[in-house]
């Protein structure tokens, strides 16, 4: 049939046959492909990748460890072994002896137990059955044992235990023997097993390494455990993930646990050893502060995209959402992993160099977040631009204005002034912080300048009209303007302010005005009395006095005067015609809701029944609402209103399709928004036509680069993203305390001045970025000590150790009154803060909590020596020479004080411990006095404990610190020490004959 | 050069618009079956016509824009679909164009001839099915290895995709919905689109053609099916994948998807048109909705039934006698319903209208 059907087949031959088969073949290597395509995942490599590496460190270390083997040892040991084995062989016979009867031994014993435990279990069962038939009866008192039939089982089940019982002794006795004749043979062979030990001894970590190391090797078991298929049964090269309960991802309609599966490819992320390898397999960065298991912020326990974003759970390069740093990393990445932009993906890694302002997410309740210096550098950057004054974030809501009051203005700048500051406020002075708000890159055409013209007019006089008055009320005669630049270099001015005859040291954004031009904006007067009590004027203010003296109030304000601008005092004012500013509150009328709705008749109308300073008035009034001077400066009728910006407690999770980019053309991210915002913030209306009153407004910050990522670090890490505890972190009672007096602190600049915290760490002598992290030595603390990089004792004490250190009732006085002075040398003066009881209050909890001292005062115990104490004591004090620098009881005399290089009068007076110092602390800077008082010129003479005078007290060097700290102590007890504030020596003034010791002073 | 190739490019972006693309499918359609068919049948005409829609999409995707929307792993079964389309549009009307010419003969059409040698189920059938589905599973496993399914994150709720796109093949109603209200173009009309074709069997009593292609035998029958297959389905597919973009605002292949672009939207009610323009009523709409779109509602049943009537006793007379009435009126209804769509597109190109019947308090708007 086959045969004839051929003829009728519609294809003829074979043809249909082969087109089957090459089509089969073509669909069998598809599939295989499909397989292959599916079963090679980026991350294997990378897994194999690492197994090699790994192999080749381990490789490394076992390298190391052979060589730290002590090669005669080994010889010993080896040719003791090679020994022991040539007796053995000698005595082969007795070997072979021992041998055979060992396993003889070692039968009997086993066939004894089988028999035993055979007979044992035998009897077990007729015990369950005895039980059963009789024993619940027994138990429920239906019958009696002493029943026939009980009885007669009872001892014949006994009967059998007593053959139980032989039989156990028949085991134990072949045991006994199996085990003598073990002790016979380990004795044969104890030379040669105890010459293994030490070998193996030896050899220990070598050993250790090369099984590790033949656990990253690549065998056949694992190819075939890896393969296609069976790996679902237990491959070597797996996901690995890091599962975090607590913290949750939202995916829209739920919240699902967050899950890192980063560590698949990052495989020695928490692994130290791998700190110079390249990605994927480089260890963090900052193992002692992050994923390291003994870390603040272990693996487990915060996973990787709580703070560098990204997705996750993928394990693709390109779809994790990894994100380039810059330009060049983006053309490598798409060179090497053929990376590209995740446009879906919401959650994109942040670029590396912002990373640091995700610690917000967790760290939200303290201004400044511990070690994170770049966060915490953004947050005196924003501090400093007040960026909080016009957008609202959260946790800053406790800072004040970040500007000086107008409340009172008109008795202090001229409507002149004001005028031509407000137009471009760094015509006057290039450093100011004040943004330019007019005749921005916005305002294109001829009539908006002249509408900006008119507002600026309307806006001055509006402020000027709304002023207080305020009258001066101290007046001295000018000084000497030398005299008063020593004394604005010396006496702390510095530690707030900057000025062009000191180099600076700092960038814009600092606490209080750059004064290089001071000169054209006030007058004699108000200086004077500004200097004298700034409170007169700004009740607000956080200027501190410092208790100056006529003289040298008069030698600063001439100083501070001829630091002129001339060509700001060139500048016209300028004026507008009444006309435009009519043009322009009609532009405000016809949106104003009070005219809606708004027609042209009626607000003309309006308008022309105003009088001409109404006119100027609501104009200006309505500027101020518009521009948001209010934000910064505390305005009279504004005090309660809010800020022109938006919220920012949650902008880094602003989507960025929400925000305007206007034509600009650039990527679309977020910080590259904020970016081109901080350096023009009227970039988006570029090309755009609007109508005047939609024109941008935020006032121009004109950031530079360095700012502007400060301030980009701070904001991305302001996000929505909600982590409750216990991940997130939660301020213990004493932190609470800590935080709060930090936050008087920051308030007061202390920081400006003294090291508070010991931020600054310095990087070991052989790390590359040495210097230019010495640079930035100053950056967060202790700014003032730049100027005294001579010696730093000749500048404000720091206070690292200051809670250990003082007893809280000193700090409490002196806070309050610190008028007498501690290191007498010292030109700089501790100001009058004029705290509130609550400030002070919050300071001296916030000591006592960081010193973890008896609060709020410990009982101020009385110190008695024995004679031989004290005679011991003096014995110390003598030979350790203390008396060289420290003063007991007296002032330091002014010869003493003019002395170069001494010590006298930087050094505390002793009789001032007892009441200031605690016992332990003292105890503590005897032993390490660098650590307690970093820069100190004390030295320590108990280094690693060993006692500077072993003839005193057998040279027990505990109980010689202790003596010296009771002996202190005692020095002023009653005496000095006690005498009320009020008696002190007040603080001395400058005496010109003194050379102020700084390195730069007078270098411009 | 660049300014030849602007010329081009905005030549071609002006010629996409839905008014004039439409128009003149409406006119090639036309050509093709009723004056070009034995031009287009030729052999040569389907190389010319793959052929330039390859150039024209190869030498396309220099443009940025063009290549982004053609190349998107979703779009790129489309661009093979459109060439599918070419290809068995030509083939069935090169198969109509041989047949006819052997009807026109007398002689047995080319399915009959070879209905006559018969051949094995065994091996032939089964191993050309079997051979098609290895070929399809393979084209299957390439797609699924080169091209990733386009899978995107979790639905946001307050970040939708900007332009939101149905499926590739719901695109063509959702261009519907630009013209009438979601309860026409999203519920009515497919049911009605469904319906239709479940019932052409049944309305359909023409015996001729069963079994080949012939386009002089089944003029009626071809002519309106493909009007609704090519024009009222793959052409507003083609519009909604590749020129339909954000805010599905109208976008030539070579434009750049603007999120920003804007378009003139001042459409209006035709009772305003009434009320408004004429001074009708001193210009005020009725409050009553029978009285303010009575026009309207005597136009669209106006519509159904002078057409019916028409086609019944003028047009379609023949065809009317031949059917009967039931299949006849079933006929005419889905015809008039169909033709409802492009009547109200140009309605919208040329005067703006919005709403023939608008009655946005009940929901009802035509």
């Amino acid at each position: 049939m086959a045969n004839n059907a051929s003829d009728d087949r519609f294809y003829k031959g074979n043809t249909i046959i082969k087109v089957f088969a090459i089509s089969s073949i073509v669909m069998l290597v598809f599939t295989v492909w499909m397989i292959l395509d599916d079963f090679g995942r980026e991350w294997k490599g990378y897994q194999s990748q690492f197994m090699a590496l790994k192999a080749k460190k381990f490789q490394e270390q076992i390298e190391v460890a052979k060589g730290q083997i002590d090669e005669a040892k080994l010889k010993e040991i080896q040719d003791k072994l090679a020994q022991a084995e040539k007796e053995i062989e000698k005595k082969s016979t007795e070997e072979s002896k021992l041998e055979k009867t060992l396993t003889n031994a070692k039968t009997k014993m086993a066939n004894a137990t089988v028999n035993f435990q055979g007979e044992k279990a035998v009897w077990d069962v007729e015990k369950y059955q005895h039980e059963a038939k009789y024993g619940h009866k027994i138990a429920e008192g239906h019958m009696e044992l002493t029943d026939p039939k009980a009885k007669k089982s009872y001892d014949a089940l006994m009967k059998h235990w007593d053959e139980v019982q032989k039989l156990r002794n028949v085991m134990n006795v072949r045991t006994q023997e199996y085990e003598a004749k073990q002790v016979e043979n380990t004795t044969f062979f104890e030379a040669k097993s105890q010459a293994e030990k030490e070998l193996k001894l030896l050899r220990s970590e070598v050993d250790r390494l090369e099984s590790a190391k033949q656990g990253a090797e690549l065998t056949l078991s694992k190819l075939i455990r890896n393969s296609p298929v069976l790996d679902m049964a237990s491959p070597t090269l797996k996901l690995q993930q890091i599962v975090l309960p607590t913290i949750r991802d939202d995916i829209y309609f739920s919240q699902v646990q967050k899950v890192d599966r980063c560590t698949t490819c990052h495989l020695a992320i928490d692994l130290p050893g791998f700190e110079k390898e390249a990605q994927p397999f480089r260890t963090h960065p900052k193992l002692d502060l992050m994923l390291g298991s003994s870390s603040p912020h272990p693996i487990d326990k915060i996973g990787c995209t709580v703070c560098h974003e990204g997705r996750g759970t993928s394990t693709e390069f390109s779809r994790a959402a990894h994100t380039p740093r810059n330009e060049e990393q983006k053309k490598e990445w798409e060179k090497k992993y053929h990376w590209h932009e995740q446009h879906h993906t919401i959650e994109k890694m942040i670029p590396l160099q912002y990373t640091e302002g995700k610690c917000r997410v967790c760290h939200k309740s303290t201004e400044y977040v511990p070690k994170a210096e770049k966060l915490n550098k953004a947050v005196q950057t924003i501090r400093g631009a007040g960026c909080f004054g016009c957008h609202r974030i959260e946790g800053w809501d406790h800072m004040r204005k970040p500007a000086p009051s107008l409340k009172r203005v008109k008795g202090k700048l001229t409507r002149d002034w004001i005028m031509k500051w407000v137009r471009k406020p760094r015509s006057f002075n290039q450093w100011t912080r004040m943004p330019a708000q007019f005749h921005q890159s916005n305002i294109t055409s001829d009539e908006f300048k002249q509408y900006q013209e008119a507002e600026l007019n309307a806006l001055t006089d509006y402020i000027m009209e709304e002023s207080d008055n305020y009258k001066p009320n101290y007046y001295t005669a000018l000084g000497n303007k030398a005299q008063g630049k020593e004394v604005f270099g010396q006496v702390g001015c510095l530690g707030c302010h900057q000025i062009d005859d000191f180099p600076r040291n700092r960038g814009r954004y600092g606490q209080a005005p750059d004064l290089s031009t001071i000169g054209s904006k006030v007058s004699k007067d108000w200086l004077t009395t500004w200097l004298k009590n700034p409170k007169h004027y700004w009740q607000g203010t956080v200027m501190p006095s410092l208790r100056l003296s006529d003289g040298e109030i008069g030698d600063l304000t001439a100083y501070l005067l001829s630091k002129r601008n001339e060509e700001f005092e060139k500048l016209e004012a300028g004026t507008s015609d009444l006309e435009t500013q009519k043009r322009v509150l009609k532009l405000y009328l016809l949106r104003d809701p009070k005219m809606a709705p708004a027609t042209e008749t009626k607000v003309d109308s309006y308008i022309s029944e105003l009088k001409p300073h109404e006119v100027v008035s609501k104009l200006g009034k309505a500027a101020m609402t518009r521009y948001g001077c209010y934000g910064c400066h505390e305005f009279k009728g504004f005090e309660m209103a809010q800020g022109i910006g938006v919220e920012l407690s949650d902008w880094g999770s602003r989507p960025t399709n929400k925000l305007d980019f206007g034509l600009q053309e650039m990527e679309h991210t977020n910080y590259n928004w904020a970016h081109a915002k901080l350096a023009n913030t009227r970039v988006w209306d570029k090309g755009i036509v609007k109508e005047y009153l939609d024109l941008l407004r935020m006032p121009n910050f004109e950031m530079e680069e360095e700012d502007r990522n400060s301030v980009v670090t701070a904001v991305l890490g302001m996000t929505a993203q909600k982590i409750d505890p216990p991940s997130a972190k939660v301020l213990t009672a004493r932190e609470t305390f800590i935080e709060e007096g930090q936050r008087i602190v920051h308030q007061y600049n202390c920081q400006g001045c003294h090291m508070v915290e010991g931020i600054y760490q310095a990087l070991a002598d052989d790390d590359p970025n040495k210097e230019e992290h010495e640079k930035h030595k100053w950056d967060l603390e202790g700014r003032v000590l730049s100027y005294y990089s001579e010696d730093e004792t000749l500048g404000p004490p720091p206070l690292v150790t200051e809670g250990g250190r003082v007893r809280s009732d000193w700090v409490h006085n002196f806070l309050n009154n610190p008028t007498h002075r501690l290191r007498e040398k010292l030109k700089i003066r501790m100001p009058s803060f004029n705290l509130t009881h609550d400030e002070v209050n919050k300071v001296v909890s916030y000591w006592a909590a960081q010193g973890n001292l008896q609060f709020p005062v410990a009982t101020l115990e009385k110190v008695s020596l024995t004679s031989t104490q004290l005679s011991n004591a003096k014995a110390l004090f003598n030979k350790l020479q203390c008396a060289n620098c420290h003063t007991v009881g007296r002032e330091a005399t002014p010869s003493e004080l003019a002395e170069e290089g001494s010590s006298k009068g930087l050094a505390p007076n002793l009789a001032r411990a007892h009441g200031r110092l605690n016992k332990d602390w003292i105890i503590q800077l005897l032993k390490e006095p660098g650590k307690m008082v970093p820069g100190t010129r004390m030295p320590g003479y108990w280094p690693e404990m060993q006692s500077p005078a072993p003839e005193i007290m057998g040279g027990d060097s505990k109980a010689q610190m202790e003596l010296l700290a009771n002996y202190v102590l005692s020095l002023g007890q009653g005496g000095f020490g006690t005498k009320p504030e009020s008696e002190m020596k007040p603080v001395s003034n400058l005496s010109s004959s003194m050379e102020f010791k700084v390195s730069a002073a007078t270098s411009k | 050069m660049a300014t030849i190739g602007n010329f081009i490019t905005s030549a071609i972006n002006a010629f996409c618009q839905p008014s004039i693309l439409f128009t003149a499918s409406c006119i090639l359609f036309y050509l093709v079956f009723f004056r070009w068919r034995e031009k287009f049948a030729e052999k040569k005409t389907l190389y010319w016509m793959e052929g330039s829609m390859g150039v024209f999409i190869f030498v396309s995707c220099l443009n940025p824009t063009f290549r982004s929307v053609v190349t998107k792993p979703d779009n790129i079964p489309i661009v093979g679909m459109l060439f599918l389309v070419v290809f068995f549009t030509w083939l069935a009307v090169h198969k109509m164009v041989i047949n006819d010419r052997l009807i026109d003969q007398g002689l047995d059409v080319e399915n009959k001839k070879e209905a006559k040698e018969l051949v094995f189920t065994w091996p032939d059938l089964v191993f050309s099915e079997f051979i098609c589905s290895i070929i399809a599973w393979c084209v299957l496993l390439i797609w699924s290895i080169v091209l990733k399914a386009p899978l995107e994150e979790p639905a946001n709720p307050v970040e939708t995709p900007n332009p939101s796109k149905a499926p590739w093949y719901f695109l063509g109603l959702q261009e519907m919905l630009v013209y009438y209200d979601p309860w026409l173009a999203g519920v009515v009309f497919p049911t009605l689109i469904v319906v239709g074709l479940i019932l052409i069997p049944f309305i359909d009593i023409n015996p001729k053609g069963n079994g080949y292609y012939t386009f002089k035998e089944r003029k009626f029958a071809i002519t309106s099916f493909l009007f609704g297959f090519l024009i009222l389905w793959i052409l507003l597919i083609i519009y909604g994948t590749f020129l339909r973009g954000p805010n599905w605002n109208f976008f030539g292949p070579y434009e750049v998807w603007d999120l920003h672009k804007l378009e003139v939207l001042k459409n209006v009610n035709l009772s305003e048109y009434l009320f408004r323009s004429t001074g009708l009523n001193g210009g005020k709409l009725p409050d009553n909705p029978f009285l303010r779109e009575g026009l309207g509602m005597v136009l669209v049943i106006g519509y159904f039934v002078y057409g019916t009537i028409l086609l019944q006793k003028k047009w379609m007379k023949n065809l009317y006698e031949k059917m009967g009435k039931p299949r006849f009126y079933i006929l005419v209804g889905l015809l008039l319903s169909m033709g409802a769509l492009p009547i109200k597109m140009v309605l919208r190109w040329l005067i703006n209208l919005k709403y023939i019947v608008g009655i946005p308090e009940w929901f009802f708007n035509i």
